[in-house]
């Protein structure tokens, strides 16, 4: 069993720890061990990738981090606060302050881009006038200001998945989780939708991305975290998809 | 929760009716049915109560029948006896000669048919008080004193079967809309379990964000009111149109007994307990199904 205790990257980051597993193991019914006994910590405003095979656990460390799942054995701190001893009522107060991205965009059909991304104010209790001052601003930052009437089915998956990024922000989320957030779109959008995440990034919001594509990752030169089986194998602070040196360490795409 | 957040949890709760029209319609319907069975017999059974309770005068009259071959000079003095009597408030005769005009009037055949009078001359008894009739009853019936007395009716029989109908009505009532009740619970149960399903990307969006577990509830509970208060505003409505022809049928029979029928119970107190009974309703099955198929 490996466990690593990863040191904060060479990015420049504060000091302040945003993310902390300490010993965390998750062992679902069946004993199948989604996460089998992980530590890390990752300083606030860092962009970490989170890689390995299906199954290896990326999912599982999202879900804990916004307390979809709860952990088996251990403590997970988040922003200061210990998620794994959270009670029901403070965990909405967490995930305000954790923005989440899906492969699948999870986006309502029926809503426009404004309306969907309003909705995520709105069931925070935002009013109206709160909504008309900080939609614009969200939607020029995805960069879909011009289309804020369009329907999710009249828009590519690239500009769909910034919609999906736009309502992760629209709360101002210190920390935003993608989880394979470029898993349904061709190459060339992806990387649109990377270099977004590396602007919300460079905004001071801490970023992890849950990923299988080797191209993002090798290009981004941050910090990866190798999951296998549960168990994370590699924390490299400037690393590529797979073992192996990276020349051009510390440039981002 | 600021105004703006119930305007804006109001707007989803619509969504959700609207998004499922026919099942909402089909809750609502059978919300409304449930809530005039219930309403229906509550209110009759509660009228029959009311006719007994709020007219005692007229349960506490005896008649009392003189033998045909009296003399008016006797029954006469029957009459003065009998005031005298401390449970007696006051005796009013009714003449053989005054009851044959009367059903001359109400049925002139009968009269012709029958040509000579057979009818008695009537005593009126009036007891003191409801506790003293059968007591004064008992007395007439058993008592020597006035051999011209052939025949006693008290009102004992009339307010037994009248009060024996009004708990069959109550039982029957209660135990059909007990039965309909269920089954609008289970309606609702169902209507408020395909908004979760069909609503779950909301539903997981809300809970993502923050939402907090009363606002990601409260539009599934208004939609579960919205079936109960709208279906009792049906059934209030058509208990007050049924319960003002059943007035106007009951002035045009000229009974004492059921005159005051009429003094319905009033139109806010039917829309205060159907309300109040479809709420509940409402409230419980989106309550149960909230509890059981939605995860926070």
């Amino acid at each position: 069993m490996t466990t690593t205790t990863a040191s904060v990257a060479t990015q420049p980051v504060s000091q302040r720890i945003a993310i902390a597993l300490k010993s965390v193991s998750v062992l679902y019914p069946g004993h199948c061990q989604a996460l089998s006994n992980v530590s890390l910590e990752i300083g606030a405003g860092e962009f970490v990738f989170i890689v390995g095979a299906s199954g290896a656990g990326k999912s599982t460390l999202l879900k804990l981090l916004t307390h979809e799942e709860s952990c088996t054995s251990g403590t997970i701190f988040v922003e200061g606060c210990d998620v794994s001893g959270m009670k029901v009522n403070q965990i909405p107060a967490l995930r305000r302050r954790v923005g989440v991205v899906y492969q699948n965009f999870g986006l309502l059909p029926d809503r426009t881009v404004y309306e969907n991304v309003a909705f995520a104010m709105r069931v925070t209790g935002a009013g109206r006038r709160e909504v008309i001052r900080r939609l614009p601003e969200v939607l020029e930052l995805v960069g879909l200001q011009s289309r804020p009437d369009a329907f999710p089915g009249q828009l590519s998956g690239g500009e769909q998945q910034r919609v999906a990024i736009a309502r992760a922000l629209v709360n101002r989320p210190s920390l935003l989780l993608a989880d394979e957030p470029t898993g349904n779109l061709d190459p060339e959008t992806s990387l649109g939708i990377v270099e977004l995440l590396h602007d919300i990034n460079a905004t001071g919001a801490t970023v992890l991305v849950a990923t299988h594509d080797v191209a993002i990752v090798d290009r981004s030169a941050r910090r990866v975290l190798e999951f296998a089986d549960g168990v994370l194998v590699r924390d490299e602070a400037c690393g590529r998809y797979g073992r192996g040196v990276l020349e051009d360490c510390g440039e981002a795409v | 929760m600021n105004i703006n957040s119930v305007g804006f949890l109001l707007h989803e709760g619509w969504l959700n009716i609207r998004r499922h029209l026919w099942m909402s319609l089909a809750a609502l319907a059978t919300v409304a049915v449930t809530l005039m069975v219930l309403g229906g017999t509550t209110w009759t059974a509660y009228r029959i109560h009311e006719i007994v309770a709020q007219e005692p005068e007229q349960f506490n009259v005896i008649d009392v029948f003189m033998k045909p071959a009296t003399t008016r000079e006797e029954t006469l003095a029957v009459q003065t006896a009998l005031k005298g009597n401390p449970m007696v408030r006051a005796v009013t005769l009714t003449t053989k000669e005054q009851a044959w005009a009367k059903l001359g009037s109400s049925d002139p055949t009968l009269t012709t048919a029958l040509q000579d009078n057979p009818l008695m001359d009537r005593l009126q008894v009036q007891a003191r008080s409801s506790d003293k009739v059968s007591q004064l009853a008992h007395w007439l019936k058993t008592q020597k004193q006035f051999p011209q007395i052939m025949q006693v009716n008290d009102a004992d029989y009339e307010v037994g079967v009248l009060m024996g109908f009004a708990a069959i009505v109550r039982n029957i009532g209660l135990a059909v809309a007990f039965a309909l009740a269920a089954a609008t619970l289970l309606i609702v149960y169902n209507t408020i379990r395909l908004t979760v399903y069909s609503r779950r990307r909301e539903l997981q969006i809300m809970k993502l964000v923050g939402a907090t577990p009363w606002f990601i509830r409260c539009p599934l509970i208004f939609e579960g009111l919205f079936h109960g208060i709208c279906g009792s505003l049906i059934a209030s409505i058509a208990l007050i149109i049924a319960a003002a022809q059943v007035s106007r049928f009951t002035q045009t029979l000229h009974s004492p007994l059921i005159a005051h029928a009429s003094a319905a119970i009033g139109p806010l107190q039917v829309f205060i307990f159907l309300g109040l009974t479809g709420a509940l309703v409402g409230l419980t099955g989106s309550i149960l199904a909230i509890h059981r198929f939605v995860r926070l």
